[in-house]
């Protein structure tokens, strides 16, 4: 399992995010892209995802020694990103049941609802998501990213708004995600570079790879 | 091939499904779809109360009424995506044909429900010519609806990132279905004038043929716009 970045830039409106940047990750390692704002570590979760294209540059995932089409990736990515939003009007199981068919998983109301409990929602299984505060939300995230079981997992900032108990959650998914595949997390924090920056990638803004 | 397709067709009802159960709960769409057709549809019955109008007339009211009503509602299909911030969290879902195929059928149910709604009452306030053939205008209502749903659904694609979203898709809408709208009141008007299906083939055909133009380009086109 493996993700080779060859030169990859971005840019929006002729102003640089980054460019020629090049990465290789590879299973059973975390990796942390660190950087201030604007330097583009969202961007670049994003281009993974195929959320985003690139200004130039390729991204080629393998699993095992097979290419990924382009256009199967995303069923094998998960992302839990601050941009990520749900239907207010649904419940958190209304939401995964959907999000599961759209995906087109055989996932039954039981695994759904066992996958709420695991990310600490069990008890709002039935509440509007709009009434969820920030941090029930991030969970939600949580819970949208682990329901195919993603070989790849894009974390951008997922610790914010979890108190105690969230972050130990993240940090369980985390290990857990490390030893079935590739890790990837966007963070500023100090403490979550050093611990899972088994590799980091430091991003300046207009950077021009890893620093 | 066959459990591809009926993957696809399962992802294309858990969106029709999850955009209705969305919308009976909030009401947006059909509270201003239902009170504008409604409000204008009683301007119209007391402005012209006092005139026999002919078939011709009737169409075009009717047809008018469907046409602004629609627009304030279908635009909603994609903006209210981009506006909650969900539209990435759908791209990571379904592939864009999904998302595209749904999102008209949801247009075409909310039309359909706006004509069920809007076409008894327009028998019941205007005096409408006797001996006309209702089958037959019904067929143009449900046909040419598809047909506005068709261009509208890709159209609100479109404008969905746009700034002045809301107000720049009747304005867009219109070129795209002005041979929609006046095909489906010519066929409209010759079915309330008591027309038999023979004398509208012409329409009958034009309205379909758009029909499945509208759809196949707009699903060719739909992936661009979608995630370029």
């Amino acid at each position: 399992m493996r993700i080779e970045i060859k030169r990859l830039a971005k840019s929006y409106q002729r102003k640089n995010v980054f460019r020629d940047l090049s990465w290789e990750l590879e299973k059973g390692k975390s990796y942390v892209v660190t950087g201030p704002n604007g330097s583009g570590k969202s961007t670049l979760l994003r281009l993974l995802c195929g959320l985003e294209k690139p200004t130039a540059g390729t991204i080629t995932c393998y699993i095992g020694k097979k290419v990924v089409d382009p256009s199967s990736t995303r069923s094998s990515m998960g992302l839990v990103s601050p941009d990520l939003q749900f239907y207010g009007q649904l419940s958190p199981l209304e939401n995964l049941v959907f999000f599961s068919a759209l995906r087109g998983l055989d996932n039954g109301s039981d695994i759904l609802q066992r996958l709420l409990v695991k990310v600490q929602l069990g008890k709002e299984m039935s509440r509007p998501v709009a009434t969820f505060s920030s941090g029930m939300k991030q969970r939600l995230r949580l819970a949208f990213a682990l329901l195919h079981e993603p070989v790849f997992l894009f974390l951008d900032e997922p610790f914010t708004n979890l108190d105690r108990a969230g972050k130990d959650l993240v940090i369980r998914i985390i290990a857990d995600q490390v030893s079935k595949g590739i890790v990837l997390m966007a963070t500023n924090e100090p403490w979550e570079v050093e611990c899972f920056g088994q590799d980091i990638l430091h991003l300046a803004p207009g950077s021009m790879g890893p620093g | 091939m066959g459990r591809i397709f009926c993957t696809s067709l399962r992802g294309v009802w858990a969106l029709v499904k999850k955009d209705l159960v969305d919308e009976l709960r909030t009401r947006y769409a059909i509270t201003s779809m239902g009170l504008f057709a409604l409000t204008t549809l009683v301007m119209v019955s007391f402005s012209t109360g006092i005139f026999a109008l002919d078939a011709g007339l009737h169409a075009s009211f009717l047809w008018i009424i469907v046409f602004f009503s629609a627009m304030s509602a279908l635009a909603r299909s994609f903006i209210k995506e981009e506006e909650k911030g969900t539209a990435s969290t759908l791209r990571l879902s379904a592939s864009p044909e999904i998302i595209f195929t749904g999102k008209l059928l949801y247009n075409v149910i909310l039309l359909l429900g706006l004509i069920v709604v809007v076409f008894p009452f327009y028998l019941f306030l205007m005096n409408l010519p006797p001996g006309g053939n209702y089958a037959l205008v019904v067929v143009f209502l449900i046909i040419g609806s598809a047909c506005l749903a068709g261009a509208t659904t890709i159209l609100a694609a479109m404008v969905s990132r746009a700034g002045a979203k809301n107000s720049l898709l009747p304005v867009l809408a219109f070129p795209v279905l002005l041979p929609v709208l006046l095909t489906a009141i010519r066929g409209t008007s010759i079915a309330l004038a008591g027309g038999k299906a023979g004398g509208v083939s012409s329409e009958l055909t034009f309205l379909f043929s758009y029909l499945v133009i509208i759809v196949t380009a707009s699903l060719l086109l739909f992936p661009f716009v979608w995630e370029d």
